[in-house]
């Protein structure tokens, strides 16, 4: 912990400077947003509570695994170095949605690599915890094996789009781009996925009758 | 296949829900507070300088280049974790990783650097190696740790019903397992401790001290130098901890759990007011001359987010005066830098953080708010600074307004 040259008696402040006090409550989005970039402990826990659940949950329908803890940790603390970057704290959750975009592409990409590589397809996903039904389960391993074979943003829109119901508006924002090309992306998504699910029988049998059931 | 199946396929998604646990979600939204508040996992530097394609593609073929020799060479995993390993000087060992230290105790020695010292006549046992960490039990005695800082490290030291999470840093960890009762030392770092009366977990900080004992619910916080030393080495009970207990079966008596909370604790907690109530009732000039560190840094913070910046100043400026070497010295540099933003004399401070810590967590900002300062007083120096700026952060926030500027 220590470390660091000694230095001498620091200057005095001058009468009359300008103070920049942080509100105690985090009154407002840019309230928080000013303490954490301060690394204030508080404004990361309120962080933490506000967007674990959103984070956690969009990992885990992209990637198609429970256990992501170790991305979570990684979109939050990349979150901390870039708060900087936000420039109208009223974004901060679509920032947040943005950052883990970032984290979950860089991993499909990864994995995608990392497939390529050993010459192996990937790993069977996880069984949820709790399916609905057996059958349930098994669309659900079918549904993310698709995913796994479609390009890293369109998974992510899909799963933005139709899972999380994001606007497309906010995902524009999130993606960086204009909303006409937000709802391009959105469209091609929607049209692969449905597309390949289309083509698979088990899926489409379960989402029939599921679709059916509805309605 | 209409809207309809892509809602059931949508619904199917989500049933891997963001959910988890909320001991689970505790754990690791502490974890995440060590790592922001700076004692844990480095932030990630850019290799400056070098076009990111030939960066990827150097990756992709050093990974080519890896895969080959593993598959001619090893014929097996193509990336195998590498667990821990420990070699035992001293004492004496069983199966399972058992190990108990004689007379002259024991010492482990781990392969990242971290050692673990047995005190004579206690008792360990190394349950699980992993690659990033290990999970040690402390059946009885004392030992001393030392965990190397890595990042994503992650060790777990139990003892008894109680769990010790460490990242990197060194504390003392002593178990009596027929008195129940725990204390816990923290030289270095940082650590959360988690068990009975603490099942959400606390966050221990440098020079603080834990003492627990289960079967009187007592459990206290304090500053190391004031601790009691451990003594269930020989099996005869701790005395007394200083620091009135904190009981968990009166949930009522708040004000003793006030009174017990570090002020580290408390500022993390937004208590702000309340360690300011506390600093004055010891007289902020016995604080400013006498507090530990850690309060000085605590009465700095809990008196800036109050809006009182002349304490703030005072408190950080005698973290400044009284421990100029620390981490927190060079911190209270910024932050008064930040206070002082608009009277002129924030340059001097951000220049005096960025020569003492010129890899530290707030360089990045130091050096951006300090080009953000003089780019409205001085634009001739500002450039300057903008050229240093691209240099070291290129993709930084202050990246565009440091190349408008050399662009006038």
């Amino acid at each position: 912990m220590l470390g660091g040259m000694a230095t001498g008696r620091a200057p005095a402040p001058r009468q009359g400077a300008q103070v920049h006090v942080l509100p105690t409550r985090f009154a407002s989005d840019a309230a928080l947003i000013e303490a954490a970039i301060a690394r204030h402990p508080a404004a990361a826990r309120e962080i933490w509570e506000r967007f674990a659940t959103l984070v956690r949950g969009l990992l885990r329908r992209t990637l198609g695994r429970d256990d992501v803890d170790d991305h979570v940790q990684d979109t939050f603390l990349r979150l901390f170095r870039l708060l900087g970057r936000l420039r109208e704290p009223d974004k901060l959750r679509s920032f947040v949605v943005g950052v883990t975009i970032r984290v979950a592409r860089e991993e499909l990409r990864r994995r995608r690599l990392r497939g390529w590589l050993t010459l192996r397809p990937p790993p069977d996903c996880e069984a949820v915890a709790t399916p609905a039904s057996p059958e349930a389960a098994d669309a659900l391993r079918r549904l993310e094996a698709l995913l796994d074979r479609v390009d890293a943003d369109a998974r992510i829109i899909f799963v933005l789009r139709f899972v999380e119901d994001v606007p497309t508006a906010e995902i524009a924002e999130a993606l960086g781009c204009s909303l006409a090309t937000a709802k391009r992306r959105v469209k091609r998504a929607h049209e692969r996925i449905v597309k390949a699910a289309a083509l698979d029988p088990v899926l489409r049998d379960f989402v029939g009758t599921e679709a059916l059931d509805d309605g | 296949m209409a809207e309809r199946e892509v809602k059931s396929l949508a619904a199917l998604l989500r049933q891997r829900s963001g959910d988890v646990p909320a001991g689970h979600d505790a754990a690791e939204r502490e974890r995440l507070l060590r790592a922001v508040t700076g004692t844990a996992v480095a932030p990630r530097r850019p290799l400056h300088g070098v076009p990111l394609r030939w960066v990827a593609l150097a990756a992709v073929v050093a990974t080519l280049v890896g895969t080959l020799v593993a598959v001619f060479w090893r014929g097996a995993d193509l990336w195998p974790e590498r667990r821990l390993e420990y070699a035992v000087r001293g004492g004496s060992q069983a199966e399972e990783g058992y190990v108990q230290a004689l007379d002259d105790g024991a010492t482990l020695s781990f392969s990242d650097g971290s050692t673990l010292e047995l005190a004579a006549g206690s008792a360990t046992r190394i349950v699980e190696l992993r690659a990033d960490g290990a999970r040690v039990l402390l059946e009885r005695g004392r030992l001393d740790v030392h965990v190397q800082h890595r990042p994503n490290v992650r060790w777990v030291l139990a003892a008894g019903p109680y769990a010790v999470w460490v990242t990197g840093t060194r504390f003392a960890l002593a178990w009596d397992p027929v008195e129940e009762r725990l204390t816990v030392d923290l030289h270095e770092g940082s650590v959360i401790v988690r068990g009975p009366m603490v099942e959400q977990g606390v966050e221990l900080h440098q020079a603080q001290a834990l003492s627990a004992h289960v079967p009187g619910r007592e459990l206290s916080i304090t500053e190391l130098a004031a601790a009691p030393e451990p003594s269930v080495a020989d099996n005869t009970p701790a005395p007394e901890a200083p620091a009135p207990a904190v009981s968990s079966a009166a949930p009522e008596a708040s004000s003793a759990a006030v009174e017990t909370e570090s002020w580290t604790q408390m500022v993390a907690a937004g208590k702000n007011r309340e360690v300011l109530d506390a600093a004055r009732a010891r007289g902020i000039g016995a604080v400013l001359g006498s507090g530990s560190l850690a309060e000085l840094v605590a009465l700095g913070d809990a008196a800036r987010y109050s809006g009182e910046g002349a304490l703030s100043q005072k408190a950080f400026m005698a973290v400044r005066e009284r421990f100029p070497q620390s981490d927190a010295a060079h911190a209270a540099a910024f932050m008064l830098g930040r206070m002082s933003e608009g009277s002129g004399g924030a340059v001097v401070w951000y220049d005096r953080y960025l020569a003492e810590a010129p890899r530290g967590p707030y360089a990045a900002d130091a050096l951006g708010r300090k080009l953000a300062l003089l780019a409205k007083s001085d634009p001739g120096r500002a450039r300057g600074v903008a050229q240093q700026y691209l240099q070291a952060y290129p993709k930084g926030p202050y990246a565009r307004l440091a190349r408008e500027l050399l662009r006038h």
